[in-house]
């Protein structure tokens, strides 16, 4: 391609404007929004790329909670400074996926997407009911705040959110350099055809089934890491913060942005972001909203927001009588 | 020593012998036929010898070590590599493509090393990869076809594209599973012509399950015929035309 040599342009542009963005966007209404988005992101970059190697993953809040749980309970009955937490508030999920993948990553597609809405309560009301662990309907609060030292100045993470903004946005930056990683890779197109041809994958000497397992693991681990960073910057977590509804957000934007490109689950959730703050004060207009978006979608935007352009420039030359190229394969042998 | 043997291998259905007391045996370097009337058990025994399915008792002995029971992909690893009649090629992936996912477990490219590799070391491997995937598709003449969706291939194409996938792998023995279905004289003629030269070139064995009568009698060296689980006959090509009871098996008896 003539622009590939460019094409790290575009991303770095936005990603500098992001970052630049709290210097003239001073609303905490907006800064709380943008925070919101980019765990939501980091969140449905997992989701996206689970949903490659054939499962659809609606629990992905609860190992957000489970990280946001760790890193509280490390904190506030360990007294661990939320540095340390951050990491173990990855790894405990992680794990605790790798332990539910074995039952789960068994089941074939529709059944694992069951199997996760199963998951979501139960750990819900695990939260609940553990009082000893995990303190019940109250949940924990306040969650001490992490303390950093810039160049000898104090980062004011009690009284301001920029600072997660910073965080959250740099933790989205570097799930997402991970994701495209991956994507751009080899395993990114053994994981593609993990959800598709497992029979011939498994044939050239790949252990399918770990490939799934380091799939979902790594996506909770992300979504640990974001709940880890969600427990002080809400200053609370209890059982309520997390539901099903939540996931079911997430897998909706990932589908919205098209499941094609993980792109797609950035701007599906971007997209998202935006239909919640339209419906916000419609809350019983929003399942009805959402499964019109779903049916709407399914029918006519099956490639997504992303798959877009290119659905409608083959619609115009349907319409204008261009046919595309067709190259007539001789057979030679 | 044989290469792949099958003791006693038997599989039922629930009740239903789908395979009985089964014995195959095959040598390094060989080329064996096996062959059948529709619902012989020739599919199962198969899926019995690669892991897809496990026995209900007997043996699969590979390599003179008891592999019964194996997940395909260790199977794979050891070296037993099979086809597919329907899912021959990774159909959304360019040709290319499916030779770098074929290759990606030899690579020993793992997950942490996708990660962590800074990219000029993932450049070299990959120009490497590259290099061994274009020179397996140069094996069966694909090379030209390299940036095109396998799964809109010629059939003929995506059946030889199955071969070299499998080829990826480094096998000893390689499984086919009716290769040269729904092929013409002259496709089966290229086919043929690669799957001899790999066994003549790597000394690799390959058991084949085939319908064409003029296939089998003309390429393979030992030809078994299984009919209702059973062995019935085998012998060489020559032996099993004038075989009496494979005469019956097919045509029925007077």
């Amino acid at each position: 391609m003539k622009f590939s040599k460019w094409q790290w342009i575009i991303p770095l542009v936005i990603v500098v404007f992001l970052f630049a963005l709290p210097t003239f966007m001073h609303s905490t209404r907006y800064i709380s929004l943008f925070n919101q988005l980019y765990l939501n992101i980091v969140l449905a970059m997992g989701v996206y790329s689970v949903w490659t190697v054939g499962y659809i993953n609606a629990a992905q809040p609860v190992f957000y909670g489970l990280g946001a749980y760790t890193a509280a309970i490390l904190m506030i009955k360990a007294g661990w400074s939320f540095w340390l937490a951050l990491p173990i508030a990855g790894i405990v999920p992680a794990v605790i996926a790798l332990l539910f993948g074995f039952v789960g990553l068994k089941l074939k597609g529709a059944y694992f997407l069951f199997l996760t809405i199963a998951l979501c309560d139960l750990i819900i009301w695990i939260f609940i009911s553990w009082k000893g662990l995990f303190n019940g309907q109250i949940g924990f609060y306040p969650i001490p705040q992490p303390v950093l030292h810039i160049f000898g100045y104090k980062v004011n993470f009690e009284s301001s959110l920029t600072p997660y903004y910073f965080l959250t946005l740099i933790l989205a930056i570097i799930t997402c350099l991970v994701y495209f990683k991956i994507n751009g890779s080899r395993l990114g197109r053994v994981w593609d055809s993990v959800g598709k041809n497992e029979d011939l994958l498994a044939n050239t000497g790949i252990s399918v089934f770990t490939q799934k397992q380091i799939s979902l693991s790594l996506s909770c681990f992300f979504a640990g890491l974001a709940g880890a960073i969600y427990a002080p910057y809400m200053k609370v977590v209890s059982p309520s913060g997390f539901s099903l509804w939540q996931g079911i957000w997430i897998v909706l934007g990932v589908l919205v942005g098209g499941i094609f490109s993980p792109i797609g689950a950035i701007i599906g959730t971007v997209f998202m972001s935006i239909l919640y703050l339209l419906l916000q004060h419609y809350s019983q207009a929003q399942p009805l909203i959402l499964g019109l978006i779903l049916v709407l979608v399914l029918l006519f935007m099956p490639t997504g927001l992303v798959g877009l352009p290119v659905r409608i420039r083959n619609k115009i030359k349907d319409i204008t009588g261009n046919k595309a190229v067709q190259t007539d394969e001789k057979k030679v042998i | 020593m044989a290469l792949l043997e099958t003791n006693k291998l038997t599989k039922r259905f629930s009740g239903l012998a789908a395979v009985t007391d089964l014995d195959i045996s095959v040598n390094k370097g060989q080329i064996l036929g096996l062959i059948g009337p529709n619902g012989a058990g020739k599919t199962t025994t198969f899926n019995l010898l690669s892991g897809v399915l496990i026995p209900t008792s007997g043996k699969v002995i590979y390599k003179g070590k008891d592999v019964t029971g194996y997940k395909p992909y260790v199977l794979a690893r050891m070296g037993m590599v099979r086809t597919f009649q329907l899912a021959t090629v990774f159909q959304d992936l360019s040709v290319l493509d499916n030779m770098r996912v074929a290759l990606h477990y030899r690579s020993k490219i793992g997950f942490l090393q996708t990660l962590f590799e800074p990219p000029a070391v993932t450049r070299k491997h990959e120009t490497k990869v590259l290099d061994h995937a274009r020179k397996l598709l140069a094996m069966a003449g694909l090379d030209r076809f390299s940036d095109q969706k396998a799964g809109s291939l010629p059939g003929g194409y995506q059946k030889l594209m199955s071969i070299i996938i499998a080829m990826a792998v480094e096998p000893e023995l390689l499984l086919l599973d009716e290769p040269v279905r729904g092929l013409d004289a002259e496709e089966i003629a290229v086919l043929i012509h690669l799957v001899k030269s790999i066994r003549d070139e790597r000394g690799t064995s390959v058991i084949m399950v085939e319908h064409n009568m003029k296939v089998v009698m003309d390429h393979c060296e030992y030809v078994v015929v299984i009919n209702f689980g059973k062995k019935i006959a085998e012998g060489t090509p020559a032996q099993i035309a004038g075989d009496k009871r494979v005469i019956e098996a097919y045509l029925g008896s007077e």
